[in-house]
Order: C-alpha cells, then structure tokens, then sequence
C-alpha cells in the first residue's frame, strides 16, 4: 500500500515523470506495474458503466415525468369511513416551532373521532415540555404530550417507544418543523385503502428558500429528488422510498417486520426495505406536500448528507442480497431497489475513478481510453448532483412552474462537488468506525432556524 | 494574440455562469413553492367562493334578498356584466342576447329562476332558490339556493352545486364539479366527472332495497387456500390469479398479483386488491374497499362500503349500493360506468369520462 501511495504522489509531484513514464518500473516490478495499472483501469471502467447506468436511469426518470401518464390514483379518494390515525411529532429542543406544527395538525381536515396527536419531548433542555403540556390541555382529547427521558436518543428511537402506545390503523409521522395543510391527512390516509399499501410517503418542500444559496441550491434537490424521482418511481411501479416525515405507516405491517430499527442511522429507508420484502409496497403521494426547513449552513448540510449517506449505506449492506433474491418483488423493482440502494455508493466510487484516470492519464496510459475517460467527465457532470442528474433538475423547476430558479443550475456544481467529499467521509467512517470498530449510532439532530417566541406562539 | 484566446476561452467558460449569478443576486424566483392548494380537496371549492362573491355583490347594491329590487344591470367582480333578476322568474334578455341565444352576463336571481332552452350562459347563475332549465343549453357554472334541475342535453362545463336536489336530464355532459348538500340524480346517458352528494342516483328515483341485499344467504367459511402469504395478521397476499366460489365469506384483506374473480352472494369483510382485474359476483357485500390497478368490475345488486380505486375502469351494474349517507365513500378511476338504479353515498370521480348507462350487465356479459 505504502509503495502505490508514494508512486501516486511521484505520478502527482514530479511532472518529469509525466514525460517519462517509463520511470514507474523503477518504483515498481514489471508484474506490479501491471497489475496497478490493470486495477486502475478497472476502477475507471468500473465508474464509467456504473455512472452509465445512473444516467441511464435518471434519464428514463425524467422522461417519464415529462411525457407519460402520472399516477395518482388515490388522490380523489376524498370522503371514506377513514381509518384511525395517530399523528407523531418527535421534539427535541423544538419550542421555536412546535406549536406552530401542532396548531397546524389541529386544524386539519379528518373527523376528530379518528385523529389522534402524541407530541413527544425527547429529553428537551428548553421549553418544548412546558409548550406541549399546554398544547394538551387545550385538546385533552386529541393531543397526548409525551415526555421522554430515557432510552436511545433520536428519531428512531422515539418511533419504536410511542409505537406501543398506538393503537389505531396509521401512524403518521411529522417532524417538529413541518406545518400541514389542512387535507394533508386525508391524503396521506388514502392510499391504505389498498391492502397493499405498507407506507405512504407524501412530498416535502423547503419554505426557507430565500435564505441563501445553500437553501435554495437544496429546494432545487429536494424538487428533483420528490418532483421527479420519487414520482417517476411510483408511475413505474417501482419502489417509492419512506421518507421518515410526511408519512404513514400502516400499524399492523410495522408490527408484523419488527417495528422500528433502532440501530439504524435511515429507519425510513431500513422500513421501505423491510416491507418490500415482506410484500408490502411504498407509495408516493406527490400532491401531499409539506413545508420543512433545509440547512442553511454548509457544516449542517454536511453532517445531514453524512447521516443520510450512512444511514443508507447500511440499509444498502442490511437488505442488498435479500432483495435481489426475493421471489415477492417483482423483477424490475429488483433492479430499481438496487440501484436505489447503490446511489450513496456512487460518491466514493467516483472519487476513486477521478483519483484512477487522473494518475492512469500522469502515467500516459490513458491514451487508449482517452475519449472514454472524456465521456466520464460529462457523464459524471450531467449525472450527479447529489445523485439527481442536472437534467432532473431542470424537470423538476419545468413541473414545478417555477422556471427562474432553474438558472442556479451551474452552481449546484458546487453542492456536487461538497456532497461527492462528504458522501465518500460517510461511506470510510461507515465502513471503518461502524463495522470494523463496531461503534454505536450517535444521533445528531439537525438545527432548526425558525425563531418564534412561545409567548406569540401560545 | 494568445491573451485573447484566453480572455475568450474564460468568457466561454463562465457564460453559463452569468444567469446563475444573476439570479443568486437577484433572486427573481426565490421564494417557497405554494404547496397548500384548498381547491384540490375541495369539491365545493369554486362554488363556495362564488357565494362569497355574491355576498359581496349584495352588500355593494344594497340588495336584500327577501325584499329584492327590481331588475337591473350592473358589473360583478372585477370585469363582468352582470344582471340581476331579483324576484322575477325570468331574466329579460337583450334583443342581441336574444337573437345570438347566448349571454357574457353574470345572472343573479334573488327568488326561483326559470331558463328557456336553446341558450349559452358564458358567466355564471346565481338562483336564491329553485332554477329550472330547459334542454339543450350549455352552462359556464350554476348555484341553486335549493333545488336545481337542468333539461335533457344540457352541458355544465366548471362546476354546479346547489344546497337542495340536483336533476340532470339525459344525454347531459357535467363537466367539472358537481355537488349538492342532500341528492344528485343522472339521467340515463349523462356523461359526468366529478359528483358529490349524501346520495347520488342514477335515473331511478326510488330508493334501492338494502335488505334484499344484505339477506342471509348461508355463507360457507373460506378455506384459505395453501399458496396464501400471510404478510400481516389481517392481510394474505396471492402470487397468482385468485378466484372465490359463490357464497363465500372471508374476513380478512386479500392480495391478488394477478385477477381476482368473487362468485356470487359473497361476503367480505376486508379490503380487496388486485394487480390486474377485480370482478365482483353479483349480489355480493364487500365491507372494506377495492383497489385495483386495472379494472374493477361490482355485479348487480351488490353493496361495498370502501373506497372503489381503479387505475383504469370502473363498472357498477345495476341496482348496486356504494357506500352509505353516514358512512359515504368514494369511487374514482379514469372512467366510471355506473348503470341505472344504483345508488351511491359520497364521491364519484372519472378523471377522463363518466356515464351513466342503461343496463351494463347484460350488454357487457353478453
């Protein structure tokens, strides 16, 4: 290892060598040489068909989004003997925008007789408590305020100790931050109608857009990310991701796969693949559309992606081979859920690509592959920008009506290029602090930017 | 030489940049998407903020509608003309309105309103009370106070509601919304979109008889079959095609990847999905839902108390009951046939086309 680290860092810092590649074998056997090279072109090849791939499918994402018919089909279903709800909200030092959502969730449209809200204060150190026992005792009936003080910290952790406690059909799933429209539930309680139906996954839209750049280079992701993906997704019948927040989970199917995971750093995605096994299907509701807080510091950006990546990577080691040998998901949901559980993957591979052709090219063994390594580049930029290809992106502002915005397309290089490094941090520290040291999930809360005095609030 | 190639090298490259720039500066297209859009949900939406409108219109005149004034032409809203007919049974049409049979006049009638046929309404009606309308006329949007009842091919092409009864006569075309507070009946060939009432019927103006249905008929206990996956205690799901025997009673959700076919006089208590096809043997009671990717076919005189979801078609033959008025539902799918003397508690939506036929069960099984 220590004899390829200093021939790279010859192949970087001395541009003779450049001019002389035939100066390797004096670091080098002939037969190492070889088999470096060999592996570093394997790496390269390995990029190039694997981005290939990506592209491949984001384009027929788009596509679909733009020309095919959109599936929506329990969107209509609006008066029904509805089944009962139980709405959770995790807080943890929330008292800046609890009870702005909680409001929300009370004005909602579904008969109170079926509607139910715990509030959960996981171990707040501000006023969230304080704010939530008053909240409850407005709506005794409807609000049950929830005070956690033990056990795992986190969302996961909060799911898997109120779940005992529900006792109706869906559990739907809130974050502190996101404020409901009125027929939200309804929405989100439609499509378990179908038997079929494990989890609904409904679409979350940043409200603090006119932060900075970083807030809305992330609207544009998250509106390729819902608008396209996930929509294209549900019109192909391929397999729709939970979310975590702005979805329901049918009861008995969470009872029946084990509950929430705990041990996971994505639950969301860990419970997507856990139902698809078991046979049941996510589905996504694009007209289910919630406001929610995007970071608007890179640091925070950072640490989420981070999460995210880890957190799917695991889900990604967890259900990779199952789902490929399952006999109850269909062939081409097969595809798609590998794909999908390879797409934080896609980071630190193409790093390693950029690191192999960069050092195959100072070694003058590019040439060959010269407009291969050409098309890489271009690939590699059409393809990922935090895995939603550029053209995504631009689909998703054209569905959206919002064409303006569409403009910062350049820039979300850099959120490519920020998410590519911290993806890749994610996957090493997945890879060597989680499964090789075997260290336990730290839950890190991501930062709230909402200021809203309890006093105006209550 | 060679600095100018690179100035222009470096203004190719940075070109894209401009407009990214610009708008990062700027921010011309910044702020949230709107993601709550009430009318979506709402199927009275639009009616209800005519009403609005017309409260508005009321206090601007001075108009009392228990004592209205007479008649009078005015401007409603921002850019219409509008008429008001006060307690008069009739508008008094222009001599152009007349000889074109059509009008760009909002109507505003404070008491019953009567409308000969053969005419064009391009702005919406407004009746306190009864409106009573002649065939072949074609309508932009109508409110009744009361009951509404509209001729023989008639076309509504927004939205309809009205706080009684709601008539269309037949081979009618309502676009678009169209709701009431207590009953709607379609004539037979009515073609239809979105319909919402306590109870929707078909031609027939006699209630269906539930207890027929719901008479016992000896149910056998279903013996679940060995290829069943039970995915949850509620739930088995079928790999394959699924068909039930007549008088079949199952209390569970059944899954079919395939068709699922139900015999006659079966009693479900659970909620239905198939990938492909759903056919419900006639005289059935279904107390959960139906969800299919494709068609979904309910037999004569059968009673469901779910949502009916179909991605494609959904046919209800005759004599059928779909929901109930506590305990209404829905029925949606690109097309909707529902055959006269059916009954159906709550929303009917066809996203492409609905109509109402005469006798869908021996036309299609034969």
């Amino acid at each position: 290892m220590s004899l390829i680290i200093r021939y790279i860092s010859t192949c970087l810092y001395v541009p003779a060598f450049v001019a002389n590649a035939n100066a390797a074998p004096a670091l080098l056997t002939d037969t190492g040489y070889t088999l470096f090279i060999v592996i570093l072109k394997g790496i390269v090849l390995l990029v190039m068909v694997t981005v290939f791939l990506y592209t491949i499918r984001h384009l027929i994402f788009t596509l679909n989004r733009l020309f095919s018919a959109q599936r929506h089909p329990y969107l209509d279903v609006d008066t029904a003997d509805w089944p009962t709800v139980t709405v959770v909200v995790p807080a943890h030092n929330e008292e800046d925008v609890i009870a702005l959502a909680i409001e929300a969730l009370l004005s909602v449209d579904y008969p109170a007789d079926k509607y139910r809200i715990i509030a959960v204060d996981d171990r707040s150190n501000d006023d969230t408590w304080q704010i939530l026992k008053t909240l409850e005792g407005q709506a005794p009936t409807i609000i049950s305020a929830y005070h956690r003080t033990e056990g795992k910290p986190g969302k996961a952790g909060v799911l898997e100790e109120v779940s005992d406690l529900i006792d109706s059909d869906i559990m739907i799933v809130f974050d502190a931050d996101y404020i409901p429209g009125r027929g939200l539930i309804k929405q989100l309680a439609a499509p378990f109608f179908d038997a079929e139906v494990g989890a609904v996954m409904g679409r979350v839209v940043p409200h603090n857009t006119e932060t900075n750049l970083l807030t809305r280079l992330l609207d544009l992701e998250r509106a390729a990310g819902y608008q396209v993906d996930q929509q294209a997704r549900m019109n192909l019948h391929l397999v729709a991701q939970y979310g975590g927040s702005v979805g329901g989970v049918r009861m008995t199917a969470l009872r029946r796969v084990g509950g929430w995971n705990t041990a996971a750093y994505a639950e969301d995605t860990d419970l997507t693949f856990r139902l698809l096994l078991l046979g049941f299907k996510t589905v996504y509701e694009n007209r289910c559309e919630c406001y929610e807080e995007v970071p608007e510091i890179w640091q925070e950006r950072n640490r989420q992606i981070m999460r995210w990546s880890k957190g799917h990577n695991q889900v990604a080691l967890r259900y990779v081979f199952s789902t490929v040998f399952s006999k109850r998901v269909r062939f081409l949901e097969r595809i798609d859920a590998v794909l999908l559980l390879g797409v934080y993957l896609i980071a630190p591979l193409l790093l390693a690509g950029f690191l192999a052709a960069i050092t195959l090219y100072m070694l003058g063994e590019l040439v060959f592959m010269s407009s291969a390594w050409i098309l890489v580049g271009f690939v590699c930029f059409g393809t990922l920008g935090n895995f939603a290809a550029f053209f995504q992106l631009a689909a998703a502002t054209h569905l959206d009506n919002s064409g303006a915005r569409i403009r910062l397309l350049p820039l979300n290089f850099l959120n490519f290029l920020v998410s590519l490094v911290n993806v890749s941090r994610a996957t090493v520290s997945l890879l060597f602090n989680d499964i090789i040291l075997d260290r336990e999930l730290r839950w890190a809360k991501t930062s709230r930017y909402r200021k809203r005095s309890r006093d105006e609030t209550l | 030489m060679a600095a100018l190639i690179l100035i222009g090298a470096v203004i190719v490259c940075a070109l894209p940049f401009y407009p990214a720039l610009y708008e990062w500066l700027v921010r011309s297209d910044a702020t949230p998407l709107v993601v709550v859009r009430e009318q979506d949900a709402n199927i009275r939406h639009f009616a209800a903020s005519f009403f609005d409108q017309i409260q508005v219109f009321y206090t601007e005149h001075n108009i009392d509608p228990i004592n209205p004034p007479t008649p009078f032409r005015g401007s409603f809203g921002d850019n219409d003309d509008a008429s008001f007919i006060g307690a008069e049974q009739k508008p008094e049409f222009t001599d152009k309105q007349k000889r074109n049979r059509r009008t760009k006049e909002v109507l505003i009638s404070s008491g019953d309103l009567m409308l000969e046929g053969d005419f064009v309404f391009e702005k919406e009606i407004y009746c306190g009370r009864q409106l009573y309308a002649g065939s072949n006329n074609t309508y932009r949007a109508v409110y009744a106070g009361t009951d509404l009842i509209l001729g023989p091919h008639s076309t509504v092409a927004r939205w309809l509601h009205s706080q009684g009864h709601v008539y269309i006569g037949e081979h009618s075309s309502v676009y678009g919304r169209i709701s009431s507070a207590s009953s709607i009946t379609l004539a037979a060939g009515v073609f239809f979109e979105r319909l919402n009432a306590t109870v929707i019927r078909f031609e027939s103006d006699t209630l269906v008889n539930v207890s027929n249905i719901l008479e016992e008929n000896h149910q056998e206990k279903w013996k679940i079959p060995a290829n069943a996956i039970e995915i949850d205690e509620k739930t088995l799901l079928f790999d394959r095609d699924l068909q039930l025997s007549n008088k079949i009673e199952v209390r569970k959700n059944i899954i079919s990847k395939g068709e699922l076919f139900l015999g006659e006089g079966c009693r479900i208590s659970g909620n239905l999905k198939a990938r492909r096809e759903i056919i419900v043997g006639e005289s059935s009671i279904i107390r959960g839902s139906l969800v299919c990717e494709g068609d979904i076919r309910v037999g004569r005189s059968s009673l469901v108390m779910g949502p009916i979801v179909s991605e494609t078609r959904v046919t209800i033959d005759a004599d059928c009951v779909i929901g109930a008025p506590k305990i209404p539902t829905t029925i949606t799918a690109p097309i909707v046939e529902i055959a006269v003397g059916t009954e159906i508690a709550g929303t009917l939506w066809a996203s492409k086309e609905g109509k109402v036929v005469v006798e869908n069960y021996e036309t299609n099984v034969s």
